[in-house]
C-alpha cells in the first residue's frame, strides 16, 4: 500500500476514534469505514467496527429486542449517502439478530448491490491486479477477497468470478468493488 | 466432512446419498443426507448403514442392503422419516478390491396431504375476503335496503361464514388433527417462485435474486410457502415505481450455528400504485405465523420498502 494512502488509512481510524470518544457514532462508522474502502480488510477498522457498539452500549436483556437507535443510526447514515457504514453499523450491532435490523440490513444490501452493478459496468470485463504481490501482503485482504483475486488470472470475466466464489452475488460484487475502488484490480475488455 | 468431501459434487446434491463400504457401514453422507436424517452435530461415518434410520425404516434398509450385498442387485425401498416419505435406490458400488459395497440415493416424495392443504388455504383466502367486503357492504347498505334485500344480503353472509367454518375443519382433518410441520429446502422455493413471476411479468421489470449456494432447509410446508411468496412478489410488482428494480434476498440468519432463514423483498413502492398500508398480505402473515415464523415490513424513504419473513431452521 503506497505510504500517503497508509497515512490517510491512520488518520481516519484515528479520526473515527476521536468521533467515537464524543458519542457520535454513526460518524465514527462512517471514518472507519472509508479507512475499509481504502483499505479493504483492515483489521483494525473492522476491530473498531466490530467492537465499538458493544463497548458503548449496556447488554440487552431480550436477546432478539430491536434497537430503533441502532436502525434510526444506519437510517441517518444511509441518508448521508454512507450505505456501507449503516451495514457495517447494523452486522456489528449486538442485537443484529432482531427483525427490524435485519430487514434493514436486506434493504442497505439491495441498494449495495445495484451501486456496486453501476459502478463495475459491464460484468464481461476482465479484470487484472494491478499491484505487485509484495503490496498486496500489505493489505490485510479477507480470505473470500483473497479467493477471488487468486481467480484473477487476465482471462476470467467479472461474471465469471462471481459465479465460482462460491459466496452469494452481493458478496462477490462487494469484494470486487472494494479492490477496484482501493486500485487492486483494473478491467480491459 | 472432510474438505475433499465438502467439494464433491454431491455434496451439493439435494437429493441424500449414502455410500457403504462391504460390512455395510458408511463410509461418505452428502450434507442433504445429514440435515434430513443426522441430528445436529452427529457424524454418521462409520456407523452401521441402518443404524441411522429410526422404526420401520431401518429394516427396509436392512434388507435392501443385505440384498444389494448378497446379490449384487439394486433394490427399491419406501421409507418415512422426519414426516417425509423417501423413495430409495441401492445400488452395488464395486470398491477397488472387488467387494461390493452400496449406495443409497434417496428422493423425496411430495405428499398429496401438502397439495391439499394449499388448496384449502388458497380457497380460504378468497373466502375470507369476499366476507370481509359483503360485512363492509352491510354496514355501508343496511339504512337504505328494502326488507327482502336485508334478508338476502345476511343470508348470503351466513352461507359464506358456513363455508369457512367447513374449510377450518376440512384443514385439520387433512392435517390429521392437528397442525403437522415438515421441513423444506426454502432456497428451491425461491428460484422457482423467481423464475415463474419473472415468466409471467413484463420483460421490463428488473428482478434480481441474492442468495448464497447452501441454506439450511427450514419448518414449514413447501407448497404454502411457495403460494404467499408469490402472492407477496407479484403484490410488489404491482406496486413498485415503474423501472424501479424488485429484489429478492435469502440468507441464514442467527450466527455460525443458523437458526433461521430471511427471505426479503425489496421494492421501491409507487405513491399512487401503493396499498393505504404498504402492509404485506394477510394471507402471508398468517401463513408464515403457522410455519413458526414472523413477518415484517420496513420502509424507508431513501431505500425503499422490504418485506421479511424469518423461517426456522428444521430441527433433528
Amino acid at each position: 500500500m503506497a505510504q500517503a494512502n497508509e497515512e490517510n488509512v491512520a488518520k481516519l481510524l484515528q479520526q473515527g476514534l476521536e468521533l467515537y470518544g464524543t458519542g457520535e457514532i454513526p460518524g465514527a462508522f462512517m471514518l472507519w469505514n472509508e479507512a475499509l474502502e481504502l483499505d479493504p480488510g483492515n483489521e483494525e477498522a473492522l476491530d473498531y467496527i466490530r467492537d465499538a457498539d458493544r463497548r458503548s452500549r449496556p447488554r440487552v436483556d431480550r436477546g432478539d429486542a430491536p434497537s430503533a437507535s441502532i436502525v434510526g443510526d444506519a437510517r441517518r447514515l444511509a441518508q448521508g449517502e454512507n450505505e456501507e457504514a449503516a451495514l457495517e453499523l447494523l452486522a456489528s450491532a449486538p442485537n443484529s439478530g432482531a427483525l427490524e435490523c435485519e430487514s434493514m440490513i436486506e434493504l442497505l444490501r439491495a441498494k449495495l448491490f445495484r451501486k456496486y452493478q453501476n459502478a463495475l459496468g459491464d460484468l464481461e470485463q476482465i479484470p487484472r491486479v494491478k499491484e505487485d504481490a509484495a503490496d498486496l501482503q500489505g493489505r490485510n485482504l479477507p480470505p473470500s477477497a483473497g479467493f477471488l483475486l487468486s481467480m484473477v488470472d487476465g482471462l476470467t470475466s467479472l461474471s465469471d468470478l462471481v459465479t465460482v466464489s462460491g459466496t452469494d452475488r452481493f458478496e462477490a460484487l462487494r469484494s470486487l468493488h472494494r479492490m477496484s475502488e482501493a486500485g487492486i484490480l483494473e478491467w480491459g475488455t | 466432512m472432510s474438505a475433499a468431501e465438502e467439494m464433491s459434487l454431491l455434496g451439493h446434491l439435494d437429493a441424500p446419498i449414502l455410500v457403504g463400504d462391504p460390512e455395510g457401514c458408511i463410509v461418505y453422507a452428502n450434507q442433504s443426507f445429514r440435515d434430513h436424517f443426522c441430528g445436529h452435530g452427529e457424524d454418521p461415518i462409520g456407523e452401521p448403514l441402518a443404524m441411522v434410520f429410526g422404526g420401520g425404516a431401518r429394516e427396509a434398509v436392512l434388507m435392501a442392503t443385505a440384498e444389494v450385498l448378497q446379490r449384487g442387485q439394486a433394490a427399491r425401498l419406501n421409507i418415512r422419516e422426519g414426516g417425509n416419505a423417501y423413495t430409495g435406490l441401492c445400488s452395488p458400488i464395486e470398491a477397488e478390491d472387488d467387494r461390493v459395497g452400496v449406495v443409497m440415493v434417496m428422493l423425496e416424495e411430495q405428499s398429496n396431504e401438502e397439495h391439499l392443504t394449499g388448496l384449502a388455504d388458497e380457497i380460504a383466502e378468497p373466502i375470507a375476503e369476499a366476507l370481509q367486503s359483503m360485512h363492509q357492504l352491510s354496514e355501508k347498505l343496511t339504512a337504505t335496503l328494502l326488507d327482502d334485500q336485508q334478508r338476502l344480503l345476511e343470508n348470503a353472509l351466513r352461507q359464506m361464514e358456513t363455508a369457512q367454518k367447513w374449510l377450518r375443519e376440512l384443514s385439520v382433518a387433512l392435517r390429521g388433527g392437528k397442525v403437522q410441520q415438515g421441513r423444506f429446502d426454502v432456497a428451491n422455493v425461491v428460484l422457482r417462485v423467481s423464475e415463474r413471476v419473472a415468466h409471467d411479468v413484463p420483460s421490463s421489470v428488473d428482478l434480481e435474486v441474492l442468495m448464497p449456494p447452501n441454506l439450511p432447509r427450514v419448518s414449514g410446508t413447501a407448497v404454502v410457502f411457495e403460494r404467499v411468496l408469490s402472492q407477496l412478489l407479484r403484490q410488489r410488482i404491482e406496486e413498485s415505481k415503474t423501472g424501479q428494480p424488485i429484489t429478492i434476498l435469502a440468507r441464514a440468519v442467527g450466527g455460525d450455528q443458523a437458526k433461521g432463514v430471511l427471505v426479503s423483498v425489496v421494492d421501491v413502492p409507487d405513491g399512487d400504485r401503493r396499498g393505504p398500508t404498504g402492509h404485506p398480505p394477510e394471507a402471508l402473515k398468517h401463513a408464515v405465523s403457522q410455519m413458526g415464523g414472523e413477518v415484517i415490513c420496513v420502509e424507508d424513504a431513501k431505500l425503499g420498502r422490504v418485506t421479511s419473513m424469518r423461517l426456522s431452521v428444521a430441527t433433528g
